[in-house]
């Protein structure tokens, strides 16, 4: 008799979904899927509002990358003014976009993944968490909460506030930027790049201890996706789409980002209620790809800073070439997270940051606009449609989480057949196992839907369904 | 007395953003606040040097607005996307050297889709709760001056 384990919800990720697994009548793995059970509706909301709103409501769509989501607004804003927005106000963007990066990579690595690394996969789910480290990773731990409270400090100080910065729309950024500014952020970067450096170091020197992780968990080749600058280094504001497969090999280059809909597809899965892109001429689901810190270092042929290129190099020396386990993304976050402080630091001494022209202005002269740029999780694409007021008619959203869809599915489906053994039909499933099933997820750090916080703790369940779709067994438990 | 009130929720979900209205009503309005979408670990940090502090939220199960003393066992919600008040205050103490009071309003919500504006029932609650701030904020004033 064939078996399916539910775990819902999947802990320590941003949002709700939960993870199935099929057994077959031997009780081994026969598939896994990875669902999103959160549906949030946004797009719809947009409708019949002003395009210069968009902005602000298109930050509500998520509590941890809101700037991504007010920057790709403000592109399509401008796109659809048709103007090009004055230097100081790409390079605002740019510097709350770094420090929007480098908090939210925090929050992955440190709160988020950091139980699992230094505690263990096998620790109990009682102690696998933020308190589990305080006795003895005490300082590890504060660092962390610090190097998110930089990047939230620099958004509030450029933004106007932390969560939901409404400073920048289309044609520019609202303030200009000033020395007390720069001079409180230059307070951090010290602290900031040794906070990093001591992170690099303990993950690389755990890395050993966890190799059959690195092996199985989501360790597969397939197509990777990023935004790169005209040389091909690294870019999170403005470039070029560039596509890699598992080997190296360039599939795609110079793609123009406000194209993708020509180049990239949408398929839909009635498991979730998240979509499945894909790259066009792969076909679906042939042409499934990855976005993110993985997939960014993948793609760049170098990072254009000191410290990250050293250990971009290196990056790309362990696996000779593109890294395909997804188990890296937390040695990429890391590495990201030091190139945004040395790019941080940069911009500091750049006068153009200090302009006085932030804004251009003009009436709407196009009805589709369409704005992307690198988020934390990987590139973000908003497609805007207008009518002759410049009022929404539809707004398309390409997320980064959506684009790692199928390569989550297949890392749980990796991780499970790995490490879950054949189960008799009273059996349960063990704890470190299904941790280390959701750790596969939570390498891509998915980010779902922030926007409805409510009080209150979410178990993980785990149901475990025969053929006719009755549950056999469900466990719960607090993580 | 240094108070800091911090009101959690996204006001483009309905009543998910009522805690937001109770700061901005008599009774809460005149003390320090911080309104966020939700609470993330920095803000052990952020409320540090303060004698007291007070999370206000909407919560969909509560049946009545009501303000409770944050215990300071080692809590840990389930999805760290959602760190829970205790969370934040026993990590402010661990780390950072909180020695304050921490406290918790709750305010009923019903309506968590996407829209603005607050259902009649978050509206009177609400009130409700603004008034027992009130009444909270005025008892640990007096209990300070002595």
């Amino acid at each position: 008799m064939s078996r399916r384990i539910v775990i819902d919800r999947v802990t320590r990720i941003e949002g709700h979904a939960k993870i199935s697994i099929q057994l077959d009548d031997r009780g081994r793995v026969q598939s896994a899927k990875f669902h999103v059970t959160e549906f949030r509706g946004f797009e719809k909301f947009c409708e019949g509002r002003p395009f210069q709103e968009m902005p602000g409501l298109m930050s509500r769509v998520c509590g941890i990358c809101p700037v991504s989501h007010v920057l790709a607004s403000s592109k399509a804003g401008d796109m659809l003014l048709g103007i090009e927005i004055p230097a100081a106000a790409e390079k605002q963007r740019r510097l709350v976009n770094y420090a929007q990066i480098l908090q939210s990579h925090a929050l992955s690595f440190f709160h988020l993944s950091s139980p699992d690394l230094l505690l263990g996969m096998d620790a109990p789910a009682s102690r696998r968490n933020l308190f589990g480290l305080i006795d003895q990773h005490r300082d590890f731990l504060r660092r962390g909460i610090r190097l998110r409270q930089f990047g939230q400090q620099v958004i509030e100080l450029v933004g106007g506030k932390r969560i939901h910065p409404g400073w920048s729309g289309p044609g520019g950024v609202h303030l200009r930027f000033s020395t007390e500014q720069r001079d409180e952020i230059l307070r951090w970067i010290p602290e900031g790049h040794e906070s990093i450096s001591i992170a690099l170091e303990r993950l690389k020197r755990l890395l050993d201890s966890f190799r059959a992780e690195v092996e199985h968990m989501g360790n597969f080749p397939s197509l990777f996706l990023a935004t790169v600058n005209a040389e091909g280094g690294l870019e999170y504001y403005e470039g070029v789409i560039r596509i890699v497969d598992g080997s190296g090999n360039v599939i795609a280059s110079d793609l123009e980002p406000a194209r993708y809909f020509t180049y990239l597809g949408e398929a839909s899965e009635e498991y979730s209620y998240m979509k499945s892109p894909f790259y066009q001429p792969f076909g679906y689901p042939q042409g499934h790809y990855r976005v993110g810190p993985l997939a960014r270092l993948n793609v760049a042929k170098f990072a254009g800073t000191a410290r990250a290129d050293r250990e971009l190099r290196e990056f790309k020396q362990r696996a000779g070439g593109t890294v395909c386990e997804s188990f890296h993304y937390h040695l990429a976050r890391l590495i990201e997270m030091q190139h945004c402080v040395e790019r941080i630091e940069e911009l500091m001494t750049d006068p153009e940051l200090f302009g006085e022209n932030v804004q251009a202005r003009a009436s709407l002269n196009r009805r589709e606009g369409i704005g992307s740029c690198e988020a934390p999780r990987g590139t973000l694409f908003h497609r805007y449609f207008v009518d002759q007021d410049g009022l929404m008619k539809k707004a398309e959203l390409l997320i980064a989480t959506a684009q790692n869809h199928q390569a989550m599915n297949l890392a749980v489906e990796q991780t499970a057949r790995h490490f879950l053994k054949p189960l008799s039909a009273d059996a349960s499933p063990d704890e470190g196992v299904l941790n280390r099933i959701e750790a596969a997820i939570r390498c891509y750090d998915p980010c779902l839907s922030c926007s409805t916080h409510a009080l209150g703790q979410m178990p993980l369940m785990v149901e475990m369904i025969g053929p006719g779709g009755a549950v056999l067994r469900r466990i719960c438990r607090e993580s | 007395m240094r108070v800091l009130l911090i009101s959690v929720g996204n006001h483009l979900r309905r009543d998910d953003g009522v805690a937001h209205a109770v700061t901005q009503l008599p009774g809460a309005a005149d003390f320090e606040s911080r309104a966020l979408i939700q609470l993330t670990p920095e803000v052990a940090e952020d409320i540090a040097g303060y004698d007291a502090v007070i999370f206000l939220d909407a919560d969909a199960r509560a049946a009545d607005s009501n303000i409770e003393t944050l215990d300071e066992s080692r809590s840990v919600s389930a999805l760290t996307h959602v760190s829970s008040p205790a969370e934040i205050v026993e990590l402010s103490r661990t780390l950072f050297g909180f020695a304050g009071q921490a406290f918790l309003c709750r305010i009923p919500a019903d309506d968590l889709s996407c829209g603005e504006g607050l259902s009649f029932r978050a509206r009177e609650h609400a009130a409700r709760a603004a008034r027992e701030l009130a009444i909270l904020l005025r008892d640990l004033r007096s209990a300070h001056r002595i």
